[in-house]
């Protein structure tokens, strides 16, 4: 396992790199929002979660 | 003879003329001030596309606009028309996320169990309705 080196000022982009699927999402996200993607609200979160959920998990 | 406004209509050109407007009534000439432009007509002439912003005044700008410094360095990058810087920062450093779009990714991480849900019509379908496409 790699030693993670914490250097101060520093930060990742993300937690960890982005999958084919997640750069497909952001890349949906940018085309339908004219690439302004704003924070999602309460709504929005609830919507998504609808359709990750319905689309059934493992 | 050389187009007056090479950069008119870029995705950068339109988004900095929206910012200046949402910040009203605080004055283009203040913002200019603020990002560190020696010449105060810059931010006037890089809105109109006469000239692109240059990727070192990117991160005083967004401070400026109040605005994503993540979102505004895409837009100068891909103003530039250097695809290959581009891939290069985006091999190196990760791919450019802004602040707004790392937390759809966590809500998407979150709503899926971190299944790494694929991007189906569905899903795009969904997410043309909540923002009303």
């Amino acid at each position: 396992m790699t030693a993670v080196i914490v250097v101060e000022g520093f930060t990742l982009p993300a937690e960890h790199p982005l999958t084919a699927n997640e750069a497909a999402w952001i890349d949906a996200l940018r085309s339908i929002t004219g690439d302004q993607v704003q924070s999602p609200t309460l709504r929005m979160v609830q919507s998504v979660r609808k359709v990750l959920g319905d689309a059934g998990g493992p | 003879m050389p187009a007056k406004k090479p950069h008119a209509n870029t995705p950068l050109a339109d988004y900095i003329e929206k910012r200046v407007l949402e910040l009203r009534p605080k004055q283009q000439s203040q913002i200019a001030e603020e990002a560190g432009f020696k010449n105060v007509n810059m931010l006037s002439m890089i809105k109109s596309g006469t000239s692109k912003l240059p990727l070192d005044r990117v991160a005083a700008l967004a401070k400026a606009l109040d605005c994503d410094s993540k979102l505004l360095f895409r837009l100068a990058l891909e103003q530039q028309g250097n695809e290959t810087t581009a891939l290069a920062i985006a091999e190196i450093f990760g791919a450019i996320v802004t602040r707004n779009e790392a937390v759809w990714l966590n809500e998407i991480r979150d709503a899926s169990g971190n299944s790494d849900p694929s991007m189906t019509t569905r899903s795009r379908a969904a997410l043309r309705a909540i923002f009303g496409k």
